[in-house]
């Protein structure tokens, strides 16, 4: 009998198994947390975008994706050819994630992330608006929203391995993973998808690049086996994978090294034209395209006049209406209760609604700049249409 | 005249509820009745803005008759009859009180051109509430302004809206210039008077202030 290991007496030894990095484990998160978590839920009204289990969705005059939904696919109380018109509008959330099996993500991570929300699925055009929440507030909606401990990892797997799968089984089809070396799909899919369900992927998959930071270890495993049974609904097929596939792609996902992200681009105000610009045409091309939505006169819109008028989203309303001209002239409610004009010069001399334009510019290129960037969580508008509005107002706001 | 005022708008709420509107007009034949309250005001709206006093007028009368002139008195409607009585007090203010509104409110004779205007003048500041927009307060400064008792208080809220560059129209601007003259603040006239060629809203006068 031999222990040796030299060359004239082979044995087949595994290779050592690195350990697992040590990483402190969540523990359940504290009841009270929990309890002011969920009060916070009502208060920054996430049921208006996402289904959460155990609450009643917003009403649909209300929410924020069944009303584009129901548009979509006509069944929108509309006239025919008013829903046909909208129809050729409607580019913004028509899907959102549904905040179910939360249990396999990272509390911490959660918490951070809504305090400064980043471009998280690259295949939606709208990311998680930017509340206005505290970060112990932040701390609370995680609580509650993930009150489960975090169970403990599982052994490491082959990364080498989880890059080879993750283009065998297709899994770069749907998701990005920014930061390592391109990962061509197979040409097969390894189960079968509708087409409903394939864009439904499309648009839904995270970037992988923010996995290791997002999701616990051993729930991701377990994600990877089965991901329906985590979350009911998920576009994400179970794919057939063994434990050791499963480990093998975490372990890739979570120790790939990343080359780091780009440096955000500078954004730049675009000098004031020379030619003139009246009311009709920045009404048209910027606040009556987006912004009216969420700012408008209740008593000239359906519903409540949206959040950025009589509140919503845990956002103090603001009485802003940007649906007319007297009504952006009017200004908005400011922190103290006063009107103020929302042309009033920054101290940087930006007048304060250009400011806040730029400011999605901002937090798109991954920046949380002080003011709030508008419209909040969606696309930015162009800077040439920004710089429509900056000689607007410019030039006295002529009608 | 304001407490005259009121009482007017007291003494019509009770004897115009229950007035028919076009939308009630279906007979007793089983029909789908379709409410157009909303495009009567939305009509009447547009002749308010285009400077048409007399047909907006008479639009929010062939939807509300003189419920528009009364309170509201509860129920669904609460928004269109508000939007009505702003209507019918903006036409009165802009026509100086000669086109009769309804309950001997307008009209040639004086007494009815200042009842009407003082009509007006109450309705929109019951409309502004307690926090009335910068909309609502401008409205106001154009009823009030009509009134030579009106005049000093319509300037203390246009300048307090033109301090924070919030009159949200040329009128207001042009009202300002017109009103910052006559108190002897000729600078504060010219600048009113600039913003309001600035903004350059067709029809309105913005040089009424420095030839007064």
């Amino acid at each position: 009998m031999s222990c040796g290991t030299g060359t004239e007496d082979p044995v087949d030894v595994p290779p050592p198994v690195p350990a697992a990095p040590v990483v402190a484990l969540e523990p359940a998160a504290d009841p009270a947390a929990v309890a002011r978590g969920q009060a916070l839920i009502d208060r920054f009204e996430c049921v208006r975008c996402h289904d959460i289990p155990g609450r009643e969705p917003a009403s649909l005059e209300k929410h924020c994706v069944r009303c584009h939904q129901d548009i979509l696919r006509g069944a929108f109380p509309a006239p025919p050819e008013t829903l046909r018109e909208w129809q050729g509008h409607i580019t913004h959330l028509t899907d959102v994630p549904a905040l179910r099996g939360l249990e396999r993500l990272r509390r911490g991570w959660l918490a951070a992330w809504l305090r400064a929300p980043h471009d998280l699925r690259p295949g939606l055009n709208s990311t998680m608006p930017r509340l206005s929440l505290g970060t112990d507030e932040a701390a609370d909606l995680a609580a509650a929203l993930i009150p489960e401990p975090e169970l403990a990892a599982p052994a490491p797997g082959d990364p080498a391995r989880g890059r080879e799968l993750l283009g065998d089984k297709s899994c770069t089809l749907c998701h990005r993973f920014t930061g390592v070396a391109n990962i061509a799909p197979a040409p097969k899919l390894p189960v079968p998808l509708d087409e409903a369900q394939l864009q439904r992927g499309l648009a839904q998959a995270p970037d992988l690049r923010f996995t290791r930071e997002r999701m616990r270890p051993a729930a991701l495993v377990a994600w990877l086996l089965d991901p329906p049974r985590h979350k009911p609904g998920t576009p994400m097929p179970t794919i057939p994978l063994t434990d050791a596939d499963a480990r093998a792609i975490a372990a890739y996902i979570s120790d790939a090294t990343l080359e780091p992200l780009p440096t955000p681009k500078p954004v730049a105000r675009l000098p004031i034209l020379e030619r003139q610009v009246r009311w009709p045409e920045v009404e048209a091309k910027v606040f009556k395209k987006t912004c009216w939505h969420c700012h408008s006169d209740p008593d000239y819109a359906r519903g409540d006049g949206g959040p950025g008028n009589s509140g919503g989203f845990g956002f103090a309303p603001r009485r802003l209406d940007l649906a007319s001209y007297p009504g952006i002239a009017s200004g908005s409610v400011g922190d103290d209760g006063k009107r103020r004009s929302v042309f009033a010069p920054l101290p940087d001399g930006t007048p304060r609604i250009i400011a806040h334009m730029l400011a999605r510019h901002l937090e798109v290129e991954g920046g949380a700049p002080e003011q709030r960037g508008m419209p909040l969580g969606l696309t930015p508008v162009p800077l040439a249409d920004i710089q429509l509005v900056d000689t607007w107002i410019a030039q006295g706001r002529p009608q | 005249m304001s407490r005259l005022a009121l009482v007017l708008s007291l003494a019509v709420t009770g004897a115009v509820v229950g007035m028919p509107s076009v939308a009630d007009a279906c007979g007793n034949s089983v029909r789908r009745v379709v409410d157009r309250t909303q495009e009567y005001v939305q009509k009447a709206e547009l002749l308010l803005a285009k400077g048409q006093y007399k047909k907006a007028i008479s639009t929010v009368r062939d939807a509300f008759g003189d419920r528009a002139i009364a309170s509201h008195q509860g129920g669904s409607g609460l928004v269109l009859h508000g939007r009505a009585q702003r209507i019918l007090a903006l036409a009165v203010a802009r026509s100086g009180g000669d086109i009769p509104i309804g309950m001997d409110l307008g009209g040639a004779a004086q007494s009815r051109k200042d009842a009407a205007i003082a009509w007006a003048g109450l309705a929109l500041r019951l409309q502004g509430g307690v926090a009335p927009t910068p909309a609502q307060t401008a409205e106001l400064a154009e009823a009030l302004s009509r009134q030579a008792s009106g005049r000093a208080e319509a300037y203390g809220l246009l300048k307090e809206l033109g301090d924070g560059d919030l009159i949200p129209n040329a009128q207001g601007w042009a009202l300002l210039a017109e009103l910052s003259k006559q108190r002897g603040d000729v600078e504060g006239s010219k600048k009113a008077a600039e913003r309001c060629r600035q903004i350059g809203a067709p029809g309105v006068q913005c040089d009424v202030a420095e030839q007064a």
